[in-house]
C-alpha cells in the first residue's frame, strides 16, 4: 500500500491519540492492512485497542419517529422530549444514570432511554444522532448509547407541533378494570358509568370541560378523569378506546381527553349493585377504590384503642407532642389497626372511631370513662372483641412500600352461611 | 419494593403434618417455607381445632407448653414459650377441649437420620365458636381443593408447567404449587387429600353450625365401639423401638401395613401418652416407659 494513503490515515490517529508515536502508529496501520484490511477499518480496530471510543459512526441518515423498523443503528431524528426521568439503575459496569421519557415528532410518540447520561429536558427540542433502535416489551424505543450525540435543536424546531393530535403512545391493550394498573399509557375499557360529575376548569388554551366520576365493570369500579365533556351520562355503559392510568395513593385512576374514542355501548350492561369483592393478594398488585374484603382479624396492632389527636391538624400525638405542632392538650379518639387476613394475602386496616365503636359496643366517651385508668385494658377489651373475627370490610384501599392498606367506611360479620357452601362443595365433589 | 406480609395460609393438618421439605432462606431476614406435599409453600398459617391437650414441659419461670390442636383431619403440634407472648397468656387460661383459633409459623426439625417434622411456633390464640370453625373448614376446603385439582392435573400432563396448567382454568398460585409438588414429592396418592376435604366437610354438615353446646345428643342404643388396638399399637411400638425409642414415622408405615387407621392410631397414641406407659422425649419419637 503506498506510502501517500497510509499517511493521511496515521495523521487522523495521531489526532486521535496525541501521546502515541508516529511510527509506532505508522507499523500498527500496515500490519493491518498486510492482512488485506481497508484503511479505515483498521483506524477503527486501532482506536479501539487504544481505548478511544470512536465518536460518530456512518449515520443511515434522518429518518421520522414512525419510519424506524425496529434494529437501525446510527438513526438521526429530530424530536421534541415530552417527559424525562432520571434513576440510577445498577449495571454490571456499576451504577448508572439512566435517563428515560417520550419524545415525539410530527409523525408519533417512541420511548427512549439514554444510558451514558444524556440527559433530555421536558418541552425543549433535540436533534439526536447515532442513536439506535431496538424493541422493548413490543414497543420500538430509541436508544442513546456512547455513540449518540445529543444536540437541542434551533428555536422554532417542530413549533407547529400538536401532541393532541398524536395517537396515544404505545399499542392499545383491551383489560378489565381489574387490571389497570399505574403507568398503562393506552388501554381499551368497557364499564357503566356510576357517577359523572361535570366542571369548568381554566387552562393555557381557556376554559374547558371536564369530567369526574367512576366507572365500574363486575370485577373493580374505578376513579376516572375524562378532560373532554364526550357527553355520556351516569347509568351509560361506554367502551374507551385510548385512555391510560394514573395513580393515587397506589389507587388506579383511568385518564382520558379528546385523543380517546369514546363510545355508548346501549347493547351492553355490567351488573354493578354489588360492591366488587377482592382477594387480599390482589390488593397487594394494585389498591382500589369502593371494594370489599372478606377475611379474619389476625392481629390487633399497636397503636389501637384509645389516642389523642393534636387539635390543629389531627395528627396523633405521640407522648403527648405532635411532629409538626409541638406539646399538645390533645384530643381523645379511638380506633384500631388491625391486619386481616384472607388466605390468599394480608392488609392492614385503620378502623376510624365509629367503627371502632361499634366493634365495641361503646363509645368514646363511654371508654373515656370505663377504661380511665387502664389504657391496657381497653386494648385487652378491642383485642377480645376483634382478634380472630371473620369480618367483611368495605372502602379504600390504598398501597404504598408498606403493602395495601384500607380505611374501611362499613364493617359487617362474615355472614355466608358455610353449611349451605359445604353441601354446594360436597355434592360438586361426589361429580366424577 | 417491601416485601409484603406473609400470608396466613389456610391448610389442613394432614397436608401440613405431611410435609417432607422446606425451603430454607438464605437472605438475611428473608422467611422460611415449608413446602406441603400439595406444592403449597407455608410461612404462616391460620387454622381451627379443639384444643386437646396442653402441657409444660419447661418450668414455673421459663415454661415450654407443648399443645395439642385437633382438626378434622389430624392434629397441630404447638410450642409455646417464652418469646410467645400473646399465646403463653392465652394458653394457661384454657382448658381442654376449647375449640381455638390459632396463628401461627411454621417451625421444623430434622433429625441427625434425615427425617424431617413440622409444628407450629403460634403468634397468637383465639377463642372460636362452631360457625366460624364451620366458616374455616370451608375456605380450607377451597384452598386445599384448589391446590388438589391443580396437582390432579399436573400428574396426568408430561412435564407439567405452570402456563399450561393456568390455561386449564388453574388460578396462579396453584399452579405453581401443582408444578412444586411435582418436582419435591413426585407421584403421590392424593385420595387420602380428598377424602380428608370431605371428611371436615361432612363435619360442617354433621355438626349443622350449630353452637357447641346444643351439640345433637348421642344416637340412643348402643354404639358399636370398634374392638380395642390400645394392645396391637403398643406391641408394634415396642417392635419398632431401638435404644432411643421408635421413630412416629416407622410405627405409622407398620400400622398401615397392619390397616390401622391413622386417626385411631394417633387417638390410640395419646391414650398411651396420658396414661403414661409411652413417651415422647423429642417430637417423632416414641419410647416405653
Amino acid at each position: 500500500m503506498a506510502e501517500e494513503q497510509i499517511a493521511p490515515i496515521v495523521k487522523e490517529l495521531k489526532e486521535a491519540l496525541p501521546e502515541a508515536d508516529e511510527e509506532e502508529l505508522s507499523r500498527e496501520l500496515s500490519r493491518y492492512i498486510r492482512f488485506g484490511i481497508v484503511p479505515q477499518e483498521a483506524k477503527k480496530a486501532i482506536l479501539r485497542k487504544m481505548g478511544v471510543r470512536e465518536p460518530s459512526r456512518t449515520s443511515i441518515g434522518h429518518r421520522s419517529l414512525s419510519e424506524l423498523q425496529g434494529n437501525e443503528i446510527g438513526v438521526e431524528v429530530t424530536v421534541r422530549c415530552l417527559s424525562s426521568n432520571q434513576r440510577l439503575q445498577m449495571t454490571q459496569n456499576g451504577e448508572r444514570t439512566l435517563c428515560t421519557g417520550l419524545v415525539a415528532d410530527e409523525t408519533m410518540i417512541r420511548r427512549f432511554v439514554s444510558w451514558e447520561g444524556h440527559a433530555l429536558e421536558k418541552d425543549k427540542c433535540y436533534t439526536l444522532k447515532g442513536a439506535s433502535v431496538r424493541t422493548f416489551r413490543g414497543e420500538l424505543e430509541l436508544n442513546l448509547g456512547s455513540y449518540a450525540v445529543v444536540d437541542e435543536a434551533p428555536e422554532g424546531t417542530l413549533s407547529n407541533l400538536d401532541i393532541s393530535k398524536l395517537p396515544r403512545y404505545g399499542a392499545i391493550i383491551e383489560v378489565s378494570l381489574k387490571d389497570l394498573r399505574a403507568g398503562q399509557g393506552n388501554v381499551f375499557v368497557k364499564g357503566k358509568v356510576l357517577s359523572a360529575e361535570k366542571r369548568q376548569i381554566e387552562t393555557e388554551k381557556g376554559a374547558k370541560r371536564i369530567v369526574d366520576g367512576m366507572l365500574a365493570d363486575e370485577s373493580k369500579r374505578v376513579r376516572f378523569t375524562s378532560w373532554h365533556d364526550f357527553g355520556f351520562e351516569v347509568g351509560d355503559v361506554i367502551s374507551i378506546k385510548g385512555a391510560y392510568v394514573k395513580e393515587w395513593r397506589g389507587i388506579p385512576q383511568l385518564n382520558f381527553d379528546e385523543r380517546a374514542e369514546v363510545e355508548k355501548l346501549p347493547e351492553v350492561d355490567f351488573d354493578v349493585m354489588r360492591t366488587p369483592r377482592l382477594a387480599a393478594e390482589e390488593l397487594q398488585q394494585s389498591g382500589a377504590s369502593d371494594v370489599e374484603v372478606a377475611g379474619t382479624v389476625i392481629e390487633i396492632r399497636d397503636g389501637s384503642g384509645l389516642i389523642f389527636r393534636c387539635p390543629s391538624c389531627n395528627r396523633a400525638l405521640a407522648g403527648g407532642s405532635c411532629t409538626v405542632h409541638g406539646p399538645q392538650e390533645g384530643i381523645v379518639d379511638l380506633r384500631a389497626k388491625i391486619i386481616i387476613d384472607d388466605g390468599t394475602g394480608a392488609l392492614s386496616a385503620v378502623l376510624n372511631t365509629e367503627l371502632t365503636e361499634q366493634v365495641l359496643g361503646m363509645s368514646v366517651k363511654e371508654c373515656e370513662t370505663k377504661f380511665c385508668d387502664s389504657e391496657s385494658r381497653l386494648v385487652d377489651h378491642l383485642v377480645q372483641k376483634l382478634l380472630g373475627r371473620d369480618l367483611v370490610l368495605r372502602g379504600n384501599v390504598m398501597k404504598d412500600e408498606f403493602g395495601p392498606s384500607m380505611l374501611p367506611a362499613k364493617l359487617d360479620d362474615h355472614s355466608t352461611d358455610p353449611l349451605e357452601e359445604a353441601k354446594k362443595m360436597l355434592s360438586a365433589m361426589e361429580v366424577p | 419494593m417491601a416485601r409484603n406480609r406473609e400470608v396466613a395460609k389456610r391448610l389442613f393438618a394432614i397436608e401440613y403434618n405431611r410435609s417432607g421439605h422446606e425451603d430454607k432462606a438464605t437472605e438475611e431476614n428473608a422467611p422460611n417455607y415449608v413446602i406441603t406435599p400439595l406444592g403449597d409453600p407455608v410461612n404462616r398459617l391460620y387454622f381451627v381445632g379443639v384444643l386437646m391437650s396442653k402441657v409444660n414441659n419447661g418450668t414455673e419461670e421459663s415454661p415450654l407448653y407443648r399443645a395439642e390442636v385437633r382438626d378434622p383431619t389430624g392434629t397441630f403440634y404447638l410450642y409455646v414459650g417464652q418469646y410467645q407472648p400473646q399465646p403463653l397468656s392465652v394458653l394457661p387460661t384454657l382448658e381442654p377441649p376449647t375449640l381455638l383459633g390459632v396463628v401461627g409459623k411454621v417451625r421444623t426439625f430434622t433429625k441427625d437420620d434425615g427425617s424431617f417434622y413440622v409444628s407450629i411456633k403460634p403468634e397468637v390464640l383465639f377463642p372460636v365458636d362452631i360457625p366460624q370453625r364451620d366458616r374455616w373448614i370451608v375456605s380450607t376446603s377451597k384452598f386445599t381443593l384448589e391446590r388438589l385439582k391443580a396437582l390432579e392435573d399436573a400428574q396426568a400432563m408430561d412435564g407439567p408447567a405452570v402456563g399450561p396448567l393456568m390455561e386449564k382454568g388453574h388460578p396462579r398460585r396453584s399452579a405453581e404449587s401443582a408444578v412444586n409438588a411435582m418436582s419435591l414429592y413426585g407421584k403421590q396418592d392424593l385420595m387420602q387429600y380428598r377424602e380428608a376435604v370431605k371428611g371436615a366437610l361432612g363435619l360442617v354438615i354433621e355438626g349443622g353450625g350449630r353452637p357447641l353446646m346444643e351439640a345433637p345428643p348421642p344416637p340412643k342404643g348402643a354404639t358399636p365401639r370398634p374392638p380395642d388396638i390400645k394392645e396391637d399399637v403398643f406391641k408394634l411400638i415396642r417392635e419398632c423401638s431401638s435404644e432411643k425409642g421408635a421413630l412416629y414415622r416407622d410405627i405409622i408405615t407398620r400400622c398401615d401395613q397392619k390397616g390401622i387407621d391413622r386417626i385411631r392410631l394417633e387417638e390410640t397414641i395419646q391414650e398411651l401418652l396420658d396414661e403414661g406407659t409411652i413417651y415422647e422425649p423429642t417430637i417423632g419419637l416414641i419410647k416405653v416407659i
